[in-house]
């Protein structure tokens, strides 16, 4: 596949999961992965998705713009973007960074930055 | 006052014709209050009700409509609107919908219409009415446009001495030095503070004069307006941080942005209109990022919406040798960026990758700064349809990307009130480096809130990175550019690892109580006592349970 294929379809399919029951990211993020959410860092699947899941939010209507990368080891997407939380009229603005590394022909997400832009 | 009342009715009155009486039937309007004491105004004629503009230079065939349009657009006032016009004694009389959209227009005077130089002036009512009289006459318009000039020459001349008198009789033997105080200058000496050339004498003299100056004060002086206060620009009066425009008539947000290119530390709007408006505090907070103080209180986290997310916390790094890496990094790019950008060619290798991505809003002013590079070159892949577009706006390699930021605009960052995340990839050298800030465009004087990520990897000895002080060489790269927007005022951060976890409503540890029960065969209330006393994390509550369930520390009474 072409980077900017992986690229698209990672982002595609990391916000359906995301968007629609955040439990299966255990899916996607690995024991060695690290996310950093709003300057906090956790790192390894467990604590992850573990995270993720206790946010207090459900339903996300997302707006994104992406660009990726080929970097030496795999790929980098960018992703800025607006969400809106639980039906609030106001969206956030967001920038998220997902760091792929390609492992025996796989793609891996080894990190996930993410930051709110709050106006 | 009722001197030159009484002077004016008198010469019209010698003169007689319609202008007399009008004059007559308003004998306190002067240039000075013309903002004020409109409800005396009981006068009928139309055109009466609005300001005027006085064009001079033109010949009567000149097409009005595209003068008008000419000078809106000079005057960078697309919402300005004339309310007729003209043509009497080789002059345009066009009036001005909003007084204050006045001194903008008069700020055009000298500027080149279809190769003429036209000179504009508000009208000054007392030579229109005697115009009238004289009508048609050459000469005698030719004398009277020169007195009129005089006249406002002698205006201008005056508000000067009297700023400088002011100045000199209150500042300079002030115990304060670092205030200027112009308090009721309006109504004791009927300065104009909504006039553009009164306000750019006025910052003429204080950075002459007031040079230890860091407040200015413009309380009781019935500004409406802060288009001329842009006028400060032009001086150099950076260290005038707070401005007290106390008890005035500003009603409108968009005034503000005439001040947006200032860094502010203090401003006071109390018993101004615009006080009344909602969210006002937020509002102005967001504009002014700088800004402490707003209203004698100081600017907080209260001052902006609750969010169902937790606020931004600071920079996070994993290891401080890492962080200080990084930052040492940053600061030299950005330095080398800001003031002597082909420094940064170095830091690059021929393998680098560089790509842009650029967003807009609805309010943001898509004319303004330069938009259009970042248009140009911008590689959102969601919207890019053309495949051979996105490959050549993805830079490859030094040249490509030095020759593209040569394209980009100036600049001037504000690192210090970046976000940054650093951390080293797990299982490789590659320190990846997140900023959030926000940069000022120095020649469009734009503020632009920005994403940036640096893949870096440690300079190698001999490179010709390591030749030029680089401690990193730069492997990716992408910059996000959008509309400023400010960054909220960021948490405390504090020596605790953690904050103590709140508890979780009732239904949520209903649920987790739930989950517990499944995976453990505990009892309802005996999984909630267990995740009770592991503050309600599952995890730690599960693990608690095995090893006392491997201790036999269990009663069986306590499983389903």
């Amino acid at each position: 596949m072409e980077p900017q294929q992986v690229a698209q379809a990672f982002t595609q399919h990391f916000y359906n999961i995301f968007d629609s029951d955040r439990r299966n990211l255990e899916q996607i993020y690995r024991p060695e992965s690290v996310l950093s959410w709003e300057g906090k860092v956790y790192q390894g699947k467990d604590a992850i998705v573990k995270h993720l899941v206790n946010l207090p939010f459900k339903n996300i209507v997302r707006k994104i713009d992406m660009d990726f990368q080929p970097t030496l080891n795999g790929i980098m997407i960018f992703i800025v973007g607006t969400l809106a939380i639980d039906g609030e009229a106001k969206a956030l603005k967001y920038a998220q960074t997902f760091n792929l590394v390609l492992h025996q022909g796989q793609y891996l997400l080894l990190n996930d930055f993410f930051r709110l832009a709050l106006e | 006052m009722s001197g030159r009342g009484g002077r004016i009715i008198k010469k019209r009155g010698g003169r007689g014709g319609g202008g007399g009486g009008r004059a007559q039937s308003n004998p306190n309007r002067n240039r000075f209050n013309v903002f004020v004491n409109r409800s005396n105004n009981n006068n009928n004629h139309v055109d009466d009700s609005y300001q005027r503009i006085c064009i001079s230079n033109l010949p009567s065939t000149t097409d009005r409509n595209d003068l008008m349009d000419f000078l809106k657009n000079k005057a960078y006032k697309p919402m300005l609107n004339f309310k007729g016009s003209e043509y009497k004694n080789s002059r345009f009389y066009f009036s001005v919908e909003k007084p204050e959209d006045i001194p903008s227009l008069v700020s055009l005077s000298g500027v080149r219409y279809g190769g003429v130089k036209v000179f504009i002036a508000k009208e000054d009512k007392s030579s229109f009415s005697q115009n009238r009289v004289v009508q048609n006459t050459a000469p005698r318009a030719n004398n009277r446009k020169i007195e009129s000039m005089k006249q406002q020459q002698f205006t201008s001349n005056k508000q000067m001495k009297l700023l400088e008198d002011h100045i000199d009789t209150n500042y300079t033997k002030s115990t304060v030095p670092e205030l200027v105080d112009f308090s009721y200058l309006y109504t004791t000496k009927e300065i104009d503070f909504n006039d553009l050339k009164t306000i750019r004498q006025l910052f003429r003299l204080v950075s002459e004069k007031c040079k230890k100056a860091t407040t200015i004060s413009f309380t009781h002086n019935s500004i409406t307006s802060l288009s001329p206060f842009k006028a400060m620009m032009t001086h150099s009066l950076d260290n005038i941080i707070n401005f007290n425009f106390d008890s005035n008539k500003i009603a409108n947000l968009s005034e503000l942005d005439n001040l947006l290119d200032l860094s502010l530390r203090e401003l006071v709007f109390t018993n101004n209109p615009i006080t009344n408006i909602p969210n006002y505090r937020m509002e102005v907070a967001r504009k002014f990022p700088d800004l402490q103080y707003l209203d004698g209180k100081e600017i907080t986290a209260e001052d902006f919406p609750p969010s169902p997310i937790p606020p931004l916390r600071s920079n996070f790094c994993d290891s401080a040798e890492r962080q200080q890496f990084a930052y040492k990094f940053l600061e030299k790019y950005f330095t080398a960026f800001d003031k002597n950008r082909s420094d940064i060619i170095t830091a690059y290798f021929d393998n680098s990758k560089f790509s842009i991505t650029y967003t807009q809003d609805g309010s943001s002013n898509p004319t303004r700064g330069s938009t259009k590079t970042y248009q140009r070159f911008n590689r959102n892949l969601k919207k890019q349809a053309d495949i051979v577009k996105k490959t050549q706006l993805l830079f490859d390699g030094y040249d490509q990307i030095y020759n593209f930021f040569k394209l980009y605009p100036t600049t001037s960052h504000y690192l210090a009130s970046s976000v940054i995340d650093t951390f080293l990839a797990p299982g490789s050298q590659y320190l990846n480096v997140v900023i959030h800030g926000h940069y000022l465009e120095t020649v469009f004087k734009t503020k632009r809130s920005f994403d940036r990520v640096f893949i870096l990897a440690p300079a190698q000895a001999g490179s010709e990175a390591a030749k030029n002080g680089w401690e990193a060489v730069i492997l990716n790269e992408q910059l996000h550019v959008r509309p400023y927007v400010r960054f909220p005022r960021l948490e405390q951060q504090n020596g605790a690892i953690a904050a103590a976890p709140a508890v979780p409503d009732a239904q949520t540890q209903e649920t987790l109580a739930q989950q517990l029960s499944i995976v453990t065969s505990l009892k309802p209330e005996f999984a909630k006592e267990c995740l009770a006393n592991n503050q309600w994390d599952l995890n730690t509550a599960l693990e608690n349970f095995k090893s006392l369930k491997e201790q036999n520390q269990i009663p069986p009474t306590c499983f389903n």
